[in-house]
């Protein structure tokens, strides 16, 4: 029984196909990645997750339960951070704060308080004169506060200053330590390839790849640049090279896995000035999976 | 050129507006219309004949209750006369109501969205939004006027006297349309900003009531006695309808003024910090619904109490004028006491106004979940039943808290000005008895927000339909089938009338029954 299950998820609107079939998994105690174009479902996954909305067909599972039936159970061990936070203007945050952990049942104050002065949040300002970024704070603290066995979050960093985000990936971190298992969708790629141990990647309401990071990589294309003694000749010939450009006698090409070594082999027989060979991160998977309008997983 | 460049790309944002209400503006100024041609030709088949009308304005005069809601009589000679004693200042307070409504919509709800943020990024002046929703918010308000116009007379009242009537209200419109924007700089959120112009909107209508009732010139702060008093079907006061058109002038003025000093997005006033922390002292949903529509419901209280003291020391004049005539308390009222009966409208009064309370107090979810409030409290363990009822029992809360303090006040304001303590007790428990109908409105509220969030104008048309038909209603121009949509004619007029538990237990329930299902229904939905 893992703690996020989802297959073959089915959502409409109307007429628009939010969710076309979407396969999702995330492992107790990873941080999974949830990766995908504006508008590809990656919000409506999750208020399905938190039973807000309800699935049209497919097999949804949240630590083995139905998250419709039993959102209240799934919430007392869930905690969420919405990607857009709206506040009651005429409260301060640290009502806000106080009226939400009470709703739980209550929260670890000192954790809170902490948390508090960690981010640097401002508990008497009115919520109405708060930045994006410092609202998105308190349903972060509110979050961060609770102790939780499975954490989504969708979007969490949007609006905060850089200081504020490594607090953020300080406290994921240790949410990690402490075993619990984190969902965490967002568009800030170097904040994701640091913190995620596995990612789903979704196109169209459809998961287009989904593995453990490091696998993801090792199956990615590396780029090589390098600058040749004499113009290039024969690269056409030498299997498993993508992306050719040639300027003079510069060039530059993606590799697939396991072809490295014939890249090597005819760049030693070319003869060469300098080259640099570059690891993919996971923009190359992203864009690539992105721009190739998706592969079968 | 400065004042130029400020005004620049008013034209575009008329054009934006009017757009995004395309559907919304003509659907009520139509339904507008509707309703106030009912008023005539309702009328023509209740009063056929002069002896009728005559006898009926003498009724009227001779009821200070009336005069207390409606205005002084004097006008009632001919059939038009009374057609607009009646129809004047209802059309007067409307207009005001969607002048004030219209203009919140256009200026401090969109600053409050973000909307303006972009717009005003553009090559647009710094005063080109406000213009542009006064010239929106005007040009609908022209437009209400003339339609209803053409409609009255359509329905046969003079081309001649509804020209100035239906004028006269424009100008009322206009005032609270320039209130309106002198409330948009001032306060930064639109919910406050149309609970301090409706307010000023009740006072000065109290006021009115008030000043006819004492002879005093006090009614002439209100802008609903310049359309009475203008008299459109007897000797038109003309120069009165320049009065309105100077007040509003003056108005948008000083929100001109005040627009060009103020920083986007914030009003003038600010809003100050507050505590760090609650205490809650309450269940956890109930403390959230609590704390979040805590203003409202203090607002609301502080405006009926006081209308509730004033109108309850104006009692006395009633009780002086049976002892000078002692013939009209046989004549009036023969079924109990006239004081008794005063008492009783007013409670009726104050349970439909605060039923508009409950309403907007029982669709606070809807209003949450289309704000995207909603989404940090359902994703915590309170069940989406018990959030939504939290709101519910704040709603309950409030009903049976107005209805107490109006009808403890009443006797209160009695007692004040000289009538005696006697009335209190009664009086305070007279008022709770209009709770169960004021719950069957809240339950519909409820319901309507179970079909969809966006469903709550159901509620609100159910309840501009029970106030018609209190105006219609106690003037028994409409009795029977009808008369009985509303759930209010089935309470017994507390303290006129005995106490009667079937209605109030079988209404009970009937606003239990749409709450439950409104839930049933909520249980099932998707949150938008």
């Amino acid at each position: 029984m893992e703690p996020v299950e989802i297959s073959g998820l089915l959502k409409r609107f109307g007429r628009t196909t939010a969710l076309d079939g979407l396969d999702l998994e995330v492992r107790a105690g990873e941080v999974h990645g949830f990766l995908g174009p504006n508008g590809s479902g990656k919000s409506t996954a999750i208020r399905i997750l938190l039973g807000l909305i309800r699935a049209d067909s497919g097999s949804v599972k949240l630590m083995g339960l139905d998250p419709w039936r039993d959102a209240r159970e799934i919430h007392s061990r869930v905690a969420y951070v919405p990607g857009e936070v709206n506040l009651w203007p005429n409260l301060t945050g640290g009502e806000v704060l106080d009226l939400l952990a009470s709703l739980r049942g209550g929260v670890d104050s000192g954790k809170q308080k902490s948390l508090c002065e960690r981010f640097e949040l401002d508990l008497k300002a009115k919520a109405g004169t708060y930045s994006r970024g410092n609202r998105q704070k308190v349903a972060l603290v509110a979050a961060l506060s609770t102790d939780a066995d499975l954490y989504l979050f969708d979007e969490p960093t949007a609006g905060l200053d850089p200081l504020k985000e490594s607090v953020f990936q300080e406290c994921v971190g240790e949410i990690r330590n402490r075993g619990a298992t984190v969902l965490l969708s967002s568009h800030i790629l170097a904040q994701v390839e640091q913190l995620v141990d596995t990612l789903t990647i979704i196109r169209k309401g459809k998961t287009v790849v989904a593995g453990s990071l490091e696998e993801m990589k090792r199956l990615a294309r590396s780029s090589v640049a390098a600058t040749l003694r004499k113009e290039p000749f024969g690269l056409e010939f030498v299997p498993g090279i993508h992306d050719v450009q040639i300027t003079g006698t510069r060039v530059a090409f993606t590799v697939e896995t396991g072809h490295m070594e014939d890249a090597m082999k005819w760049l030693l027989e070319s003869g060469f000035e300098d080259v640099s060979t570059r690891p993919p991160s996971l923009e190359d998977i992203f864009l690539g999976e992105y721009r190739s309008g998706g592969r079968t997983a | 050129m400065r004042s130029r460049d400020d005004f620049c790309g008013t034209g575009i944002l008329v054009r934006a507006g009017l757009r995004r209400d395309r559907l919304i503006l003509p659907i009520s100024i139509l339904g507008l219309l509707g309703w106030a041609i009912l008023y005539p030709i309702q009328y023509r088949a209740y009063f056929p004949t002069p002896d009728s009308i005559e006898a009926y304005a003498r009724t009227i005069q001779s009821n200070p209750a009336f005069e207390a809601f409606f205005g002084p009589g004097s006008g009632i000679g001919n059939f038009d006369g009374l057609v607009s004693w009646e129809m004047g200042p209802i059309l007067a307070i409307v207009a005001a109501l969607f002048g004030m409504f219209l203009m919140t919509r256009h200026t401090r709800s969109e600053e409050e969205n973000g909307y303006t943020e972009l717009l005003l990024a553009q090559p647009v002046g710094r005063l080109a939004h406000l213009a542009s929703g006064l010239v929106i918010t005007g040009g609908a308000l022209t437009l209400l006027c003339s339609i209803w116009w053409a409609g009255l007379v359509a329905a046969g009242l003079s081309a001649g006297g509804t020209a100035v009537q239906v004028t006269a209200i424009f100008g009322s419109g206009l005032v609270f349309t320039g209130l309106t924007a002198v409330a948009v700089q001032i306060i930064g959120h639109a919910r406050s900003v149309r609970g301090l112009v409706g307010a000023i909107l009740g006072g000065l209508y109290v006021l009115r009531g008030i000043g006819d009732l004492t002879d005093s010139p006090i009614s002439w702060l209100s802008p609903t006695q310049w359309v009475i008093a203008t008299e459109p079907y007897g000797e038109p006061l003309y120069w009165l309808l320049a009065l309105p058109l100077a007040v509003s002038t003056l108005l948008i003025v000083a929100a001109f003024a005040m627009a060009l000093g103020r920083d986007l997005g914030a009003g003038i006033l600010r809003p100050r910090p507050g505590p760090a922390s609650y205490r809650a002292w309450l269940p956890p949903t109930l403390a959230l619904a609590w704390r979040v529509q805590r203003g409202t419901v203090i607002g609301w209280t502080v405006g009926l109490s006081v209308a509730a003291l004033l109108y309850g020391a104006i009692g006395i004049e009633i009780s002086s004028l049976l002892a000078e005539n002692p013939q009209f308390s046989t004549f009036l009222a023969p079924a109990g006491d006239l004081l008794d009966g005063y008492f009783a409208t007013m409670l009726y009064f104050y349970a439909i106004v605060g039923s508009g309370f409950v309403i907007s107090s029982a669709l606070r979810p809807a209003s949450e979940e289309k704000s995207a409030r909603a989404e940090l409290p359902l994703a915590s363990t309170a069940s989406r039943v018990r959030w939504a009822l939290g709101n519910g029992a704040v709603a309950l809360f409030g009903a049976v808290l107005l209805m107490v303090l109006t009808g403890a006040l009443s006797g209160v304001g009695y007692g004040l000005a000289g009538g005696g303590w006697g009335r209190v007790g009664e009086l305070a428990v007279a008022g709770p008895t209009y709770v169960p109908a004021m719950l069957v409105l809240g339950g519909l509220a409820l319901l309507a927000f179970g079909i969809s969030a966006r469903a709550g104008f159901i509620a609100w048309a159910y309840f501009a339909l029970c106030a018609l038909l209190l105006t219609l209603e106690s003037l028994t121009v409409v009795t029977g089938r009808i008369a009985d949509l509303s759930p209010f004619t089935h309470l017994p007029l507390t303290p006129a009338e005995p106490v009667e538990v079937l209605p109030l237990m079988v209404l009970s329930a009937l606003a239990l029954i749409l709450a439950a299902i409104g839930m049933v229904l909520w249980r099932r939905r998707d949150l938008t």
